[in-house]
């Protein structure tokens, strides 16, 4: 099978529509960041920059969380998906207060809340898995 | 039950939990940026001293657009000049007293996000003269001495200028050095920015030096001393077609020329303004225009 055919088989997926979705999501904050960082007179910031990677390692975990049998779990899937958002608004956050040149204590938090929840949708899904093999 | 339900949907989860992250977004943009919040000093008033005044002399082949003095009061002359496509606001400042340079918070209030146009403030506290200051109100950190008085005593790892109680600047290294210990050396003003420009007559930033993450030319503010009594302060337009801006080295090089000893860079962009006379002297850019954009505090002359 060539990588496009596989490509192509994981998109038809539900898990597909998601990695869809993700890759969407991708391009909107790549958009976003350029049209950000085109208007901040010369100010930049990583955060900002490189944006779009949160829903792009999105698109990458439904792609692959997707061919693996017996792991999709709707609860972990949703904290993972919920986690990657989390963790692009935070992103996004840290973009906007650094180019600004100021600083916020509370957006630590997005990424605390949005690693956890990623490492937690995970593991349930692998604790849920090990539930089923089990049996 | 209902709750596992909940948890399992996709949709109804989905929906939820992007209405709460919009929601927490927000509320975070809201708290940097817009919500005023008086805050309490943290410390001690200094005990300061004035110091006898000194008369040095200045000459500019430009255009000096303004100048003031009378018997005892300061002595104001600005001149702008054109620097690398830029049109620069060179104010020379002699005063009589210590007690003649003064800072103002935006509406009196010491504070976060709490701000007024340098004018505003200005005109709120009699000067005849301002520039904007450091911007302090819109971070969390980086020492706050105003008027021999500590109100924050954070560390931001910057080095932060002193105006000391005899007229001098010195400069402090905020990781090496508490506020309190700058303020019993006899600090009246404290400023948390930077970088240093020139110190002990030389130009000390790189030719790509910048501030933080900031790249290019923009318009500037910046304070120097030639002698104590005796300021150079310094607003550069930009980021308009008539006007480039400046860059740290250039700046630097500019308050070098004009005699500084030492020189520091203050809160720039959209922030710069110069005031005089009851007028803004250049052009400041807010984002929207030539306009004033509103900032924490000033650094005024006053009678």
């Amino acid at each position: 099978m060539t990588l496009s055919a596989f490509v192509i088989k994981a998109i038809k997926t539900n898990y597909g529509r998601q990695t869809r979705a993700f890759l969407i999501a991708s391009a909107v904050a790549l958009v976003f960041s350029i049209i950000y960082n085109q208007n901040s007179h010369g100010v930049y910031s990583s955060f900002m920059t490189l944006l779009c990677l949160w829903p792009l390692a999105g698109a990458a975990y439904s792609f692959v969380w997707g061919k693996i049998s017996g792991f999709q779990n709707k609860f972990s899937n949703n904290l993972v998906c919920a986690g990657f958002a989390t963790l692009t608004m935070g992103s996004m956050l840290r973009g906007i207060v650094e180019i600004a040149g100021t600083t916020s204590g509370y957006i630590i938090y997005f990424f605390i809340v949005g690693m956890v929840m990623i490492i937690g949708g995970i593991v349930s899904s692998m604790l849920s898995a090990a539930q089923k093999f089990s049996c | 039950m209902k709750f596992r339900k909940f948890l399992n949907d996709p949709k109804k989860f989905g929906i939820t939990y992007g209405i709460v992250l919009l929601l927490c977004t927000t509320l975070v943009l809201l708290d940097t940026f817009v919500i005023p919040k008086a805050l309490t000093a943290a410390g001690t008033t200094s005990s300061s001293t004035s110091s006898s005044s000194d008369s040095d002399s200045d000459s500019s082949s430009d255009t000096t657009t303004a100048s003031s003095s009378t018997s005892g009061s300061p002595k104001v002359t600005i001149t702008t000049k054109r620097i690398n496509d830029t049109t620069v606001y060179i104010a020379d400042i002699q005063l009589t007293d210590i007690s003649q340079l003064k800072t103002a918070f935006a509406q009196g209030t010491y504070g976060r996000n709490i701000k007024e146009t340098t004018s505003e403030t200005a005109a709120d506290n009699n000067a005849i003269f301002a520039i904007n200051g450091d911007y302090y109100g819109f971070r969390n950190s980086g020492y706050v001495i105003r008027n021999g008085k500590l109100y924050r005593d954070v560390s931001s790892g910057n080095t932060d200028l002193a105006i000391m109680s005899d007229g001098t600047f010195k400069f402090f290294d905020e990781s090496e050095t508490r506020a309190q210990e700058i303020l019993n050396y006899g600090a009246l003003q404290v400023f948390s920015f930077g970088p240093v420009l020139v110190e002990d007559g030389e130009v000390s930033v790189g030719e790509n030096a910048e501030v933080s993450q900031s790249m290019g030319s923009n318009p500037r503010t910046a304070i120097g001393v030639i002698s104590p009594l005796h300021y150079i302060m310094v607003v550069s337009d930009g980021r308009t077609s008539e006007s480039a801006g400046l860059t740290l080295y250039q700046l630097a090089q500019v308050m070098q020329e004009e005699g500084c000893t030492e020189a520091y860079n203050l809160d720039g962009g959209g922030s710069s303004t110069m005031y005089y006379d009851g007028k803004v002297v250049n052009n400041p850019t807010s984002g929207h225009g030539i306009s004033e954009r509103e900032v924490s505090d000033i650094v005024c002359i006053c009678n």
